[in-house]
């Protein structure tokens, strides 16, 4: 897993890629909760991100819930394998996926 | 070492044929022999001659110097010849004939009393005592009668002497020479008379006053001491000859030997030990070079001649026993490189006791002692057979060389489950690499899924395999043909599927059989491969095999195989059944923390490379891996983490993949969790069941138990 980020003002664009597992996941939530501070609105791009587990699921939702509270977060460059997950777990219903 | 001991050692009794010493004897002697006599020839003419001329001139000396004497008497002879030659002419034949008789002698009785008679006699006298003459009388030479008639002889002797009116006849020629005498030449006669051996009588003539020969004086030379002495010249002569003769001989025979025959016998011995030592294998090397023959030169140099030629027969033997060591060092190489060829073609049969689905025969015959050509078969699985024949360019050790490398090469691709395509041009790849020697190979490459009767194979220059179906006859698959191996680098091979039924047969060969020449240069061709093969197309591959050699054998009608001949038969029996223990897999046991799930996930993803899965699942399949494992390493081991063995199973048949957890934690079947309401907004959404819900969704089945205190999950997932 890598991430980059790019902050724009109160605008965060995070470029994720590899695949986020049971084992980076934890990583991926503290990395994310530290760079969330102060920030408005979240982008995830998930261009080259390979596949996700539900560790990860349980990241971007418990994320998905703070930033409801703030300007939003969206998730971009959804690939058909996470598409997928998505799908399935109804987390299309909760993220917004562009 | 046969030649040599046909050669006969030469004893110095055993020459054939005469010596030398003898024909120089004998030459020696007959050509003397020869000059002897003509020597002998002449020197006795000239003697006779000489002497013979000595005898002559005497009794005409003789003669004469009588007759010169006799002129004073000739008033007294005169009458004393014409009374006598009377009284002869005056008798009839018959009382003539009766002359030396004493009837006859009587008939002139009256003359010998005369006194002309006695007077001349006794002057006739004198001569005959005064000289060493044989005789000397007075003749008279009658042409009428021809005879030479007696008128006065001196002799006393009553046996030799002749009196008055006694004759003898006279030969023509002698009778004209008195006659006609020249007064120039010396008449003479030589005669072998009965009464005095051999005589040379002489006359000289008597004239009277009027010039007239009046009578002949007779001299009579005995030519007996002559004789005699030709006689002891001839003995005396020829002895002293055959000595000088002998003497010469010898003296030439002994300077022979010395200097010739002895040279030779030298030699001869020399050459002798020689052929002897070589035949008992001894190595002295030096049996010529001691002879010492200076002194004639023709020997020294046969002596020079032998003792070079034994110096090059050794070394031409050190060569040839060297020449003759690596030429077996190589056969016996050559043999072995045959034997390590053939044991690397699959030989044992039946090839698969075991199996009852599929049989296989392949044989191989080099043209020379190492081929070309080779074939290879393996079962990849259970239920897949490998099969490939093949062609190298060339033949003998280089291509023998090449094809122990191209097998390795495509054996080894082909195992490491490569497909037909991908192994040619991964082998080819690598033999572009270093082929300097621009060396290349035909192949024809199939893998057999027995399972399913579908055959993936790939053409790399080769013949066209051949094909028959279950119900049809055999006939060749024009399939689609790419470069050679080894021909040029990055060629992307194809391959193609055919699907076969039950009862299928597959003939696989090299150009060997299809450009089997017979002696009249006939192909034997693709069309009589499928005559032969549809002729009896329903027996073992063996006997197919069998069938088409035997054919070609016929074809060329003894011409010599001049390329390898490879045959491969195959005959699909029936399906295969596949079994869990058939299928692909791999399995891994690690301990149940977290961090064991990225060597799980490598070997799955490894595995799953292989088998072709596509790019979509291969990450769902690693979602499902992390959350069962996530699961067990967080729940199934309450204090000390334990083993989890995980499992992937690639079912080809069906195209799916089977994944295995097996734990031996606390009991727990996955499939009982409560799903989480999937529908609920983010506020009102738990975080647990997320994972198993996943692999439900994912996945295509599921399957949960607990046997021997083991969990075991199964999930299968299909590829297509």
């Amino acid at each position: 897993m890598i991430i980059e980020k790019e902050k724009n003002g109160t605008d965060l664009v995070i470029y994720l890629s590899g695949r986020i597992d049971s084992i980076t996941a934890p990583n991926f939530d503290v990395e994310l909760k530290s760079s969330i501070v102060g920030i408005e609105t979240l982008t995830l791009d998930m261009e080259k991100l390979d596949y996700m587990s539900s560790a990860c699921l349980r990241v971007l939702l418990s994320v998905q819930k703070i930033m409801n509270a703030r300007g939003g977060m969206k998730v971009i460059h959804v690939n058909d394998v996470i598409k997928e997950i998505f799908d399935i777990t109804g987390f299309s219903g909760i993220l917004t996926i562009e | 070492m046969d030649a040599i001991s046909a050669v006969e050692p030469v004893g110095n009794g055993e020459k054939g044929g005469h010596s030398v010493s003898n024909i120089v004897f004998r030459s020696t002697v007959l050509g003397s022999i020869i000059q002897g006599l003509v020597a002998l020839l002449i020197g006795l003419a000239m003697y006779t001659f000489a002497l013979g001329n000595q005898y002559i001139t005497l009794s005409y000396n003789l003669a004469r110097s009588a007759s010169v004497a006799l002129t004073e008497y000739t008033d007294e002879l005169q009458p004393l010849v014409e009374k006598v030659m009377q009284r002869y002419h005056a008798l009839p034949e018959e009382e003539r004939q009766k002359t030396f008789t004493k009837e006859y002698r009587d008939l002139y009785l009256d003359i010998y009393a005369d006194d002309e008679y006695s007077k001349i006699r006794r002057l006739m006298h004198r001569f005959l005592n005064n000289s060493d003459l044989f005789g000397v009388y007075i003749g008279f030479y009658d042409e009428k009668t021809k005879s030479l008639v007696y008128i006065v002889d001196p002799d006393d002797n009553e046996e030799t002497a002749t009196y008055p009116g006694d004759w003898e006849p006279v030969k023509d020629n002698e009778l004209s020479e008195f006659i006609n005498w020249d007064y120039d030449s010396k008449t003479y006669s030589i005669d072998n008379t009965e009464k005095w051996g051999w005589i040379c009588t002489s006359g000289y003539p008597i004239h009277n006053a009027h010039k007239e020969i009046i009578a002949f004086v007779l001299a009579d030379v005995s030519l007996n001491d002559l004789y005699r002495g030709v006689k002891s010249f001839v003995v005396q002569f020829s002895l002293s000859v055959l000595l000088i003769i002998i003497l010469q001989a010898a003296a030439m025979v002994y300077y022979f030997r010395k200097r010739i025959v002895n040279p030779i016998n030298d030699i001869a011995e020399a050459a002798s030990n020689y052929a002897r030592d070589k035949q008992e294998g001894s190595d002295v090397a030096d049996h010529f070079s001691h002879l010492d023959f200076k002194s004639v030169s023709e020997m020294n140099h046969l002596k020079n001649v032998m003792s070079k030629m034994e110096f090059y027969i050794s070394e031409y033997e050190k060569h040839l026993t060297d020449m003759t060591a690596e030429k077996e060092r190589i056969e016996a190489e050559l043999s072995l490189a045959t034997r390590i060829q053939s044991d690397m073609l699959p030989s044992d049969y039946p090839a698969f006791p075991d199996r009852d689905d599929f049989d296989i025969y392949a044989a191989m015959i080099p043209a020379k002692e190492v081929g070309g050509d080779f074939y290879d078969y393996f079962l990849l699985d259970n239920s897949h057979l490998v099969m490939m024949v093949a062609d190298v360019s060339g033949k003998g050790v280089p291509a023998a060389l090449f094809m122990m490398m191209s097998k390795l090469l495509l054996r080894n691709a082909a195992m490491e489950g490569m497909s037909p395509a991908n192994a040619l041009t991964e082998v080819n790849e690598i033999i572009c690499r270093n082929n300097k020697e621009e060396m290349f190979v035909t192949v024809w490459l199939g893998i057999l899924d027995l399972a399913t009767g579908v055959l993936t194979a790939a053409n790399a220059g080769h013949e066209f395999p051949i094909l028959k179906n279950s119900q049809g006859k055999y006939a060749a698959i024009k399939d689609k043909h790419d470069f050679v191996i080894g021909g040029m680098p990055g060629i992307k091979y194809r391959q193609y599927e055919i699907k076969i039924d039950p009862g299928s047969r597959i003939f696989l060969y090299t150009d060997g059989v299809a450009e089997a020449t017979s002696t009249d240069f006939a192909l034997f061709g693709i069309d009589e491969i499928l005559d032969v093969l549809n002729r009896d197309p329903d027996v073992a591959p063996k006997q197919v095999c069998d069938a088409v050699y035997a054919g070609v054998e016929k074809f060329v009608k003894g011409a010599p195989q001049f390329d390898d001949i490879t045959m491969m038969s195959i005959h699909y029996i029936k399906r295969y059944e596949v079994k869990e223990s058939d299928m692909p897999q791999r399995s891994i046991t690690v301990k149940s923390t977290l961090d064991q799930l990225e060597p799980v996930t490598a070997m799955a993803t490894e595995f799953l490379d292989m088998y072709d899965c596509p790019k979509r699942i291969k990450p769902q399949i690693c979602v499902v891996i992390d959350e069962i494992f996530s699961n067990i390493s967080s729940y199934a081991y309450e204090q000390e983490p334990g083993d989890v063995e995980v499992q992937i199973v690639m079912n080809n048949a069906q195209r799916s993949v089977d994944l295995t957890f097996i734990d031996s934690g606390v009991e727990f079947n996955p499939l009982r969790v409560e799903e989480p309401d999937v529908s609920l907004a983010a506020e009102d959404r738990e975080t647990g069941g997320l994972g198993i819900l996943m692999v439900k969704k994912l996945m295509d089945g599921v399957f949960y138990e607990y046997k021997d205190n083991k969990n075991i999950l199964k999930i299968r997932k299909f590829l297509e």
